[in-house]
C-alpha cells in the first residue's frame, strides 16, 4: 500500500514536472513577454535591423560582382559570405518586422480577441518559421544552396505580403472601432441628458433629432470601414498579388472617409451640448 | 564753332544738371518720407463689433452636460489626430531574387 502512494507520489511530480517543461519550451514570442518591450522598442528593433539588411546588401552586390568578374577561389569565398550574411540579415529583417506588427496589434484596443489571436497565430508561425531559416543559413553551404535557401522566402514573400496588409488593416480597423465607441459612449450621455431634460418640461424634439442625425454620420463610418475590410479581404484573391500596394492604398482612403464621417458626427454632438447650453 | 554758341551750349548743359540734381533730390525726399496714415490703418486688426450675446439655459452649469462637454474636446482631438497611414508599418522593401 505505502509502495503504491510513493510510485503515485513520484508518477505526479514527474507528471507536473512534464507539463512545466512543455510550456516553457513553447515558442511563444519571448520578446512580449519581457516586461517593457512595446510596439516602441519593437519597431526601433526592426528599424536597426532594416540599415543593417541594406549595409550587408551593397557588401553582397560588391562581392557578387567580384566573383562575377574574376571567378576565383576567394572572390567565391567572399560571395558565400556576403550571400550568407545578407540571407540572415533579410530574415531578421522579416522577424523583427512581424514582431513590430504583433505589438502593434498589442496595443490595439479595438480589435476583437479573434481576430487578434488569429492574427498573433499566423503571426508567431512566420516568425518561427523565419528564426529556423536563419539557423539553418549558419551552417557551411555553397552559393547553390544559398540561393536555393533564398527562393525558399521568395516563395513565402506573397504570403508575407498578404500577412503585413491584412495585419495594417486590422490596426486600422482597431483604431477606428476604438474612437466610435468613445463616440458611442457620448451619444448614449446626450441622450440620457436629452431626456432627463424631457421629464423636467424642456422641448428636445429638436436636439433628439439633431441626435439621430448625428448617429445616421456615425453609421455611415461603420460603412465605409466595412467597405475598407472588404477591400482589404479582397487582396488574397489571386488578381491581387501583382497590385497589392495599390488596394491597401485604397483600403485606407476609405479608412479615411470613414473618419471624416466621424467628426461630422462629432461637430453634430458638439452643436447638440452647445445648444443645451445657451437658449 | 564760335563762343555764342559754346555758351548756349553749357547753358543747355547746366539747364540739363539742374533738373538731373532736382529729380534725384525729389527721388531721396520721396524715400524718406514716413508711410502715409492710410498704410497703417490697413495693417491694423479691425476689432469685431461684439455681437448679442445668447442667454445661456440653467443647464449650462450642469455637472454632466460639462462632463460630456469636456470629453467630446477629447474624442474630436483623438479623431483629428489618428494616424489612419501606418506608412512605418508597409512591408519591408527587400531584394528576394538572390542569383549568380
Amino acid at each position: 500500500m505505502r509502495k503504491i502512494k510513493v510510485v503515485s507520489l513520484l508518477f505526479t511530480v514527474l507528471l507536473i514536472s512534464f507539463f512545466t517543461l512543455l510550456i516553457s519550451r513553447v515558442p511563444i514570442f519571448a520578446q512580449t513577454q519581457t516586461p517593457g518591450f512595446d510596439f516602441s522598442k519593437a519597431y526601433q528593433d526592426y528599424i536597426y535591423n532594416y540599415n543593417l539588411y541594406r549595409d550587408s546588401h551593397i557588401s553582397y552586390e560588391s562581392a557578387k560582382g567580384e566573383y562575377r568578374n574574376y571567378q576565383t577561389l576567394s572572390a567565391q569565398t567572399k560571395a558565400l559570405e556576403a550571400t550568407r550574411d545578407m540571407l540572415r540579415k533579410r530574415d531578421e529583417v522579416l522577424r523583427t518586422y512581424f514582431t513590430a506588427l504583433r505589438m502593434k496589434l498589442v496595443e490595439s484596443t479595438g480589435v476583437t480577441n479573434y481576430d487578434q489571436s488569429v492574427s498573433f497565430l499566423r503571426l508567431d508561425t512566420e516568425v518561427n518559421w523565419l528564426a529556423v531559416h536563419k539557423d539553418s543559413l549558419s551552417s557551411p553551404s555553397t552559393l547553390e544552396d544559398l540561393v536555393k535557401s533564398s527562393q525558399a522566402v521568395e516563395g513565402k514573400n506573397i504570403n508575407f505580403e498578404l500577412l503585413s496588409y491584412q495585419s495594417l488593416g486590422l490596426i486600422l480597423s482597431g483604431k477606428e472601432n476604438a474612437l466610435r465607441e468613445k463616440i458611442n459612449s457620448q451619444t448614449d450621455k446626450i441622450d440620457t441628458e436629452l431626456e432627463i431634460m424631457k421629464k423636467d418640461g424642456e422641448n428636445v424634439d429638436k436636439l433628439q433629432w439633431w441626435l439621430i442625425e448625428a448617429k445616421k454620420k456615425i453609421n455611415l463610418s461603420k460603412d465605409k470601414q466595412a467597405a475598407a475590410e472588404t477591400k482589404i479581404n479582397s487582396l488574397k484573391d489571386a488578381s491581387y498579388i501583382n497590385n497589392r500596394q495599390a488596394t491597401y492604398n485604397k483600403a485606407q482612403l476609405l479608412y479615411e472617409e470613414s473618419n471624416q464621417y466621424l467628426k461630422e458626427g462629432l461637430n453634430f454632438l458638439s452643436e447638440i451640448t452647445d445648444s443645451i447650453k445657451y437658449e | 564753332m564760335n563762343k555764342e554758341m559754346l555758351g548756349k551750349i553749357l547753358m543747355l548743359w547746366l539747364a540739363f544738371l539742374v533738373f538731373a540734381f532736382s529729380i534725384f533730390i525729389f527721388y531721396q525726399y520721396e524715400q524718406k518720407k514716413p508711410q502715409s496714415a492710410s498704410e497703417d490703418t490697413a495693417a491694423q486688426t479691425p476689432t469685431p463689433t461684439p455681437g448679442p450675446s445668447r442667454p445661456i439655459s440653467k443647464w449650462a452649469t450642469d455637472s454632466a452636460i460639462l462632463q460630456i462637454e469636456e470629453e467630446l474636446k477629447s474624442v474630436s482631438d483623438s479623431v483629428d489626430n489618428v494616424d489612419l497611414k501606418e506608412s512605418g508599418l508597409f512591408p519591408p522593401l527587400l531584394d528576394m531574387q538572390v542569383k549568380f
